[in-house]
């Protein structure tokens, strides 16, 4: 095989390009492993999006009044995500957590094969790119769950290829426009994590602007139009982003929330990343890319690159939810300059072999096609998922919230004991989502949506969480009948030694304790 | 060229020289000066319980006359074996402490960062750095590492790693194996004896052999090995041989237990105290950025390793720092041009005529001895009034305490005739009884049975804490105390 096969045409049909490859072993992986039951069962969020977008279903209406607490029940609620919500709801309403689970692997897996696409597209050696993605691929995993921010890190991967294509002078202002302003608006509605957008562009808007002061003087008015190009899309994505069911209050609430503290941080992913935990791994490793790049190839970087890595770096260290978008935002920028100083440097035993294997990859996958098995893949998994359930056989492939995280026990008991509490509920924080899902006829006190539910609230929430006193109050003040929460909870040994309340259902996972009559 | 100015300088000293302190001097001086005023004196003190653990183990050493082997301070592990990491830095601090209560272990942390601090800024003038830049350096590295400053004897590692980095920069220009050999041996018997990070000093020389290694110096390369086996072979002179090796790197293996401390834990970036941290690393960022300096392979594995080790913990910021600092004076100093130089020019002639350490140790001395500066415990913190109603009520105490993780230290100093339960000697005190402490703050089923396992017969938590509202419940208990801080139960007889 070689390159004239490419040039007189012959493709590989059966053979998937490297890209597409990388799509299929990630869908697969997440799609068939033990990962699918990490996407659902990490958090309560995905139950909880799951619910709200099944209620937007349901009364084909987008969400606006709360439905799902006791303590905010009836106030207005800003949606951040309901177009994610509702096609979560609609892909789990179709082929159950199955079908949310081949929705998140298909984003993250797209998400990673435009990254790759970028990475080639941009001169890069295959191999390099291949290694990089599989290293941000790492980076990301650790906020791999079932959610809607997955459109985010997709998203991200385009306005950064669409954003550095342009500074590049590879990709054109009409299509700039044309395809940044309506992806801003669908942005705008999957998730509230779309002010990301507006950061990528104000950093290409700052680095052209100091490349017109500090850049080569050949390249001044160049840089000068592109100050212009950024800052009018900048505006135009603005305008864009209103186009949502609570216009310009979805961009306050988002950033109320972001001043607020007190919010931010009782979210475990808003918090600095922990480098004692494995989730880090990934980010320790790009940032050691980092360091051996600037070290060891030691490139000269433009304004913007220097921007790029230097502002979502910070953001990385301050919450470990950024470390995806760091990785996918400054992969690009280690792809170029290792590329570089890979085709620069004197030739070794380890790097002639490096060029020829690269080489012969890169022949093979130019000569690869191979969109059928995506087609293939995805359509033997959904069949895999459905036929059973439409043939009443046993599942071949099943997908369930795992049962030592979450009160699967519990709530069978409570569906089946119904009158076994009442009054109002206490539960847990991390429950929450769940308890929206599969206690729908009963209003949890908090869930995940702490932006919704406010300083004050939460500070009451702790109050009790944290068993300091006044938690009573904080129950009285909210007719709270009956608690639910993990068994080593230290509320329930408080509850155990009182009086007017009674131990109702106890398993390895979850205690109920409820008021006497 | 440099010593040969300064001859000259010397020769020619006017004698007003003797009053002006140089620019390391100053540096010293301020340092010393705004670590003894407050909230600086108060928290290096105050910030944990340890600074009064280790006072008292101190004290007990220099009472007893011998270096401490078994506990006395806890009942839960009364008489265990110890091994003691830092005897040798205990005995001052609590010889700091008889003299002159917590102003003196303030007092004793304070000149050792200054110094450490000053050191550092003349070991960047020595390998011939701008003075402006170096001064600057030298404020930022102590600013990264001012997140830990307490009065402990881990600030002697600081000074420890300094002059061990210092010695192998020295090797690396001069090529005196002899000197290196006998410096870092005598490094190591101080440093294996004063604190228990000295397996940093590992870790530094490995960098250096692994860099010789990729440089291809084998010379190198059999001479560190060579001084890296003397230092594990001096490492042995302590009161506990291997033992201390063999417990440090279990404790460090245990990642329950350096979980549990909340050092040992990862920066927090929405905290002021991590802006000093943030700043080195946008400083190391830029600098890699804009200039892009070469350095040499040995440079590059202290950053990489030291870098990684303080986003592992935070407590490991203040030695990145103090390490990297010499790589960052010298690739800025490199770029210093025009202007600046001429200032720096003026500033270095300045400095080396200057020789003010006379007044510098005066006004030292009497900042230290004469002003009067009282530190103590704030109130607001710690349970200073219960620990006073439980000595003036001493026959109702008589059996075993209870006691919030972060006071026993305090509880050892203050309330000497009494026994914790636990203190901030995580590593002694070992998982199994971290994790019943902890499941008894909890409040986890087995909570009631931690507590007559060890025969509890009474309380000092925080008042807000979840226990005193559990005991509250039980009939069998009783509150004694209460304040705002602290509030004691005690075991109805």
């Amino acid at each position: 095989m070689n390159t004239d096969d490419y040039t007189l045409g012959k493709r590989r049909w059966w053979l998937p390009t490297l890209s597409l490859a990388i799509w299929l072993t990630f869908f697969l992986t997440l799609s068939l492993s033990s990962w699918r039951l990490v996407l659902i069962s990490a958090d309560g969020d995905p139950c909880l999006h799951w619910r709200i977008g099944n209620w937007m279903i349901d009364h084909h209406e987008v969400i606006r009044i709360e439905q799902f607490s006791h303590t905010r029940f009836g106030a207005p609620l800003v949606s951040k995500e309901w177009l994610s919500e509702i096609v979560f709801a609609a892909a789990g309403n179709l082929l159950g957590w199955n079908g949310i689970a081949l929705l998140a692997a298909a984003l993250i897996a797209t998400t990673l094969w435009l990254l790759h696409r970028q990475l080639l597209s941009e001169g890069n050696e295959v191999l390099l790119s291949t290694g990089l993605v599989m290293l941000t691929a790492c980076a990301c995993s650790t906020h791999w769950l079932a959610r809607p921010h997955l459109t985010t890190q997709l998203l991200t991967v385009v306005f950064c290829w669409q954003l550095r294509g342009f500074d590049r002078g590879c990709v054109t202002r009409k299509r700039l426009f044309g395809l940044l302003v309506p992806l801003m608006a669908l942005w705008t509605n999957l998730h509230g994590a779309f002010f990301v957008g507006f950061v990528l562009i104000g950093i290409y808007a700052v680095g052209s602007v100091m490349d017109v002061f500090v850049g080569k003087i050949e390249n001044r008015s160049a840089a000068r139009s592109r100050v212009v190009v950024c800052l009018s899309l900048l505006a135009v994505c603005l305008l864009a982003s209103l186009v949502n069911p609570n216009g310009w209050r979805l961009h306050a609430q988002i950033l109320h929330f972001l001043r607020s503290p007190a919010l931010s941080t009782l979210a475990n992913e808003f918090r600095s990343p922990n480098f004692h935990s494995s989730g880090t791994v990934g980010f320790s490793l790009e940032l050691l890319v980092l360091a051996v790049m600037l070290l060891v190839a030691r490139p000269r970087l433009c304004p913007t690159e220097v921007l790029l890595i230097g502002v979502w770096g910070y953001f990385a260290l301050h919450s470990a939810r950024n470390m995806p978008l760091f990785a996918l935002a400054v992969t690009p920028i280690f792809a170029t300059h290792l590329n570089d100083f890979l085709s620069q440097s004197r030739d070794s035993h380890w790097l002639h072999f490096y060029r020829k294997v690269s080489a012969n990859i890169s022949t093979l996958d130019r000569l690869a096609s191979g969109q059928i098995h995506v087609i293939l893949a995805v359509g033997l998994l959904i069949a895999a998922i459905t036929w059973p359930v439409a043939s009443n056989s046993r599942p071949l492939i099943t997908t369930e919230i795992l049962t030592n995280r979450f009160p699967v026990a519990t709530v069978n008991y409570l569906e089946a004991h119904p009158g076994a509490v009442h009054g109002e509920m206490f539960n847990d924080y991390g429950w929450g989502g769940y308890l929206m899902l599969y206690l729908p006829e009963r209003k949890v006190f908090i869930d995940g949506r702490n932006d919704f539910y406010g300083e004050e609230l939460l500070r009451e929430f702790n109050q009790v969480d944290d068993v300091k006193p006044g938690w009573e109050n904080v129950l009285e003040k909210y007719n709270v009948g009956w608690t639910i929460l993990p068994c080593q909870h230290p509320l329930n040994a408080v509850l155990a030694l009182r009086k007017d309340l009674r131990l109702v259902y106890r398993d390895e996972v979850a205690a109920i304790y409820c008021r006497k009559p | 060229m440099q010593s040969a100015i300064s001859e000259t300088t010397r020769e020619a000293r006017p004698w007003w020289s003797w009053l002006v302190p140089s620019l390391g001097q100053w540096l010293w001086l301020i340092l010393l000066l705004v670590l003894l005023a407050q909230p600086w004196r108060t928290a290096m003190v105050a910030a944990d319980g340890d600074a009064c653990m280790h006072w008292r183990v101190g004290e007990w050493m220099l009472q007893t006359g011998k270096i401490i082997r078994a506990d006395v301070f806890s009942h839960t592990r009364f008489g265990q074996p110890i091994i003691s990491k830092e005897w040798l830095a205990e005995i001052p601090f609590g010889l700091a402490g008889r003299v002159g209560g917590l102003y003196g272990l303030g007092v004793v942390a304070a000149l050792l960062i200054a110094t450490t601090f000053a050191l550092l800024h003349r070991q960047l003038l020595r390998e011939g750095n701008d003075i402006v830049m170096a001064t600057i350096v030298t404020l930022l590295a102590a600013w990264a590492a001012s997140t830990h400053w307490l009065a402990r004897p881990h600030v002697l590692s600081f000074l420890m790693a300094l002059l061990w980095n210092d010695t192998l920069r020295r090797y690396e220009r001069n090529r005196r194996t002899l000197a290196l050999a006998a410096t870092l041996s005598l490094l190591t018997l101080f440093w294996v004896n004063l604190h228990g990070a000295f397996l940093a000093g590992f870790t530094i020389l490995g960098a250096y052999w692994l860099g010789a290694i990729i440089e291809r110096d084998y010379r190198k390369v059999e001479v560190l090995s060579g001084v890296a086996l003397l230092c594990a072979v001096t490492s042995l002179c302590n009161p506990n041989g291997y033992k201390l090796h063999l417990h440090n790197l279990r404790f460090l293996h245990s990642s329950f237990l350096t979980g549990w401390l909340a050092e040992y834990s990862s920066s927090n970036f929405h905290s002021v105290s991590s802006i000093g941290f943030l700043i080195w690393l946008a400083l190391l960022f830029f600098m890699f950025v804009l200039k892009r300096p070469r350095i040499s392979p040995s440079a590059a594995i202290l950053l990489l390793s030291w870098g990684y080790f303080a986003l592992y913990a935070a407590r490991n910021i203040s030695l990145f720092a103090i390490l990297t600092a010499p790589i960052v004076a010298t690739s800025l100093s490199e770029n210093v041009r025009g202007k600046w130089r001429e200032i720096s020019a003026r500033v270095r002639q300045m400095h080396d005529a200057s020789c003010g350490w006379p007044v510098v140790a005066a006004v030292a001395v009497v900042a230290i001895a004469f002003v009067p500066r009282p530190t103590e415990m704030p109130p607001k913190d710690w349970p200073v009034g219960a620990v006073t109603f439980i000595k003036t009520h001493d026959q109702q105490f008589s059996g075993n305490m209870f006691n919030q993780y972060a006071w026993g230290g305090y509880l050892m100093q203050y309330l000497p005739d009494h026994k914790v339960f636990v203190d901030g000697r995580a590593d002694f005190y070992g998982e199994e009884l971290l994790r019943e402490f902890s499941d008894t703050t909890a409040l986890r089923t087995n909570w009631t049975q931690v507590l007559q396992k060890y025969d509890v017969s009474w309380t000092l938590m925080p008042t807000d804490h979840r226990l005193n509202l559990a005991l509250a419940m039980l009939p069998s208990w009783h509150c004694a105390y209460s304040d705002e801080v602290a509030t004691v139960f005690c075991k109805v007889e």
